[in-house]
């Protein structure tokens, strides 16, 4: 699978747009669900969807094989968009970043979660241990750095890092069990 | 660092999230060269993730999906494929689009190159435009003078083919033996015409002044002005009644009474 994507990279990356058209077919949905996650409201998702995609035209070129997946790339770009999206000030996202903030300070409690479901999606991290399902929403779907989600949590730099760690081992534990 | 410690410091993580700092990036991927477990970790925790958001997928209506390509098919045709000309370093890349942009880049060269000659025959033209508007207003000037010309001579004319007008031959005395004048004289608007024909310059600081005789009395009709090159008709003072003209040469702004001994022209009506 990762060696056509690269390829259709690749062929984006020459101005290809029915290999754009491929992609979308392929990862419009998984990167929607990315983008939800971020910012919760399905319009402004589809919106961010299609920065998304013409992101990954312009910058098809820059993809790097040996820096990692075609997914991985995309994903990044998918989360990228989506936090900036959050994060810039308009009257539209106040709202949403008054909730992200209390997510980070309130870390792990209920609005977080309601957050997740107002999104629609399958909350796939739901059966991870609190902790651990706290520090990939935040690291992941909200974009904050290991070094921000220790200062807001209070917890020490090294303690998130493992602590993302294992929650990925936890969620790859999960994963297998599920296939 | 060991790629165990490595891959249990939760950076991996971190790096495959684009979280890492760029001195962590160069660590892990130097690490990553020389040591297949951290890029088989790496690899499983990208799948990780992948699985998972593959797992949250939402489909988004479909109208996105022609909005993007209608976003990139606006931007193909704008920019990328005149960034993307000069890479063209294998065949295959002579495809639709690059025609497209071939072709823009050789209308924008072809209407450069119009633009320039057509800047180039603007500039010439006002050029022309000048100096035809310098050459109109040299012949507006010179009409004005041949029409000022024209009317003095039709006055002049006019006066020479008046009925009414009489005409007086002054004849040359003395010194002047052989030179003539003429004088019309039309007596009903009293108006004297003095015509100086072919009369030599007055001596420096002298003048011309003309004479009627009126009942043998001379009376003064007025100083004649010789503007060398100037011919024509000169209209002198009104006289109702003569029996003869004459002229003398006076000091220059004229005499009362004529000098005699200086009569260079004379004539009886």
């Amino acid at each position: 699978m990762a060696a056509s994507d690269a390829y259709l990279i690749e062929a984006i990356g020459r101005g290809d747009q029915a290999a754009l058209g491929k992609l979308y077919d392929a990862y419009g949905a998984a990167l929607n669900g990315v983008v939800l996650r971020v910012v919760g409201v399905e319009e402004m998702a589809q919106e961010v969807l299609q920065d998304v995609f013409v992101k990954i035209w312009r910058n098809a070129t820059s993809y790097d094989p040996s820096k990692g997946r075609p997914f991985t790339w995309m994903l990044n770009i998918a989360r990228n968009t989506a936090i900036d999206a959050v994060r810039r000030p308009s009257v539209k996202n106040a709202s949403l970043i008054r909730s992200l903030d209390s997510t980070v300070y309130g870390a792990g409690h209920d609005d977080l979660r309601e957050g997740i479901d107002v999104a629609g999606v399958s909350d796939i991290v739901a059966g991870l241990k609190p902790e651990h399902k706290e520090l990939i929403d935040l690291a992941y779907y909200k974009g904050y750095s290991q070094q921000e989600i220790a200062d807001n949590t209070g917890l020490a730099l090294g303690t998130v890092k493992s602590r993302t760690r294992a929650a990925l081992l936890e969620l790859r534990t999960q994963l297998k069990d599920y296939r | 660092m060991t790629a165990a410690e490595l891959i249990n410091s939760g950076l991996l993580e971190a790096y495959v999230l684009g979280q890492a700092s760029p001195d962590e990036a160069a660590l892990v991927e130097r690490m990553r060269a020389t040591e297949p477990s951290v890029g088989q970790e790496i690899n499983a925790i990208e799948a990780a993730l992948e699985s998972q958001a593959l797992r949250g997928a939402v489909t988004p209506s479909p109208a996105v999906k022609s909005a993007i390509l209608d976003r990139i098919a606006k931007e193909a045709v704008s920019d990328t494929p005149i960034l993307k000309l000069p890479q063209g370093e294998d065949g295959r890349r002579s495809n639709g689009i690059n025609w497209l942009a071939a072709a823009s880049v050789a209308a924008l060269v072809l209407s450069a190159a119009v633009n320039f000659l057509q800047y180039r025959e603007l500039h010439e033209v006002r050029g022309e435009l000048a100096r035809l508007e310098n050459d109109r207003s040299v012949l507006a000037e010179e009409l004005k003078v041949q029409r000022t010309a024209v009317e003095r001579a039709d006055q002049q004319l006019a006066v020479v083919l008046d009925p009414r007008a009489e005409v007086v031959r002054l004849n040359g005395m003395g010194a002047a033996e052989g030179k003539s004048a003429r004088i019309y004289w039309d007596k009903a608007e009293l108006a004297v015409h003095f015509d100086p024909q072919a009369m030599p310059a007055p001596p420096e600081g002298m003048q011309y002044q003309l004479w009627a005789l009126v009942d043998g009395q001379p009376v003064d009709a007025g100083m004649i002005a010789l503007e060398t090159g100037v011919p024509g008709l000169q209209r002198m003072k009104d006289i109702p009644e003569a029996q003869a003209f004459a002229v003398t040469v006076e000091k220059a702004g004229g005499s009362p009474t004529p000098n005699l001994s200086a009569l260079v022209l004379m004539g009886q009506v």
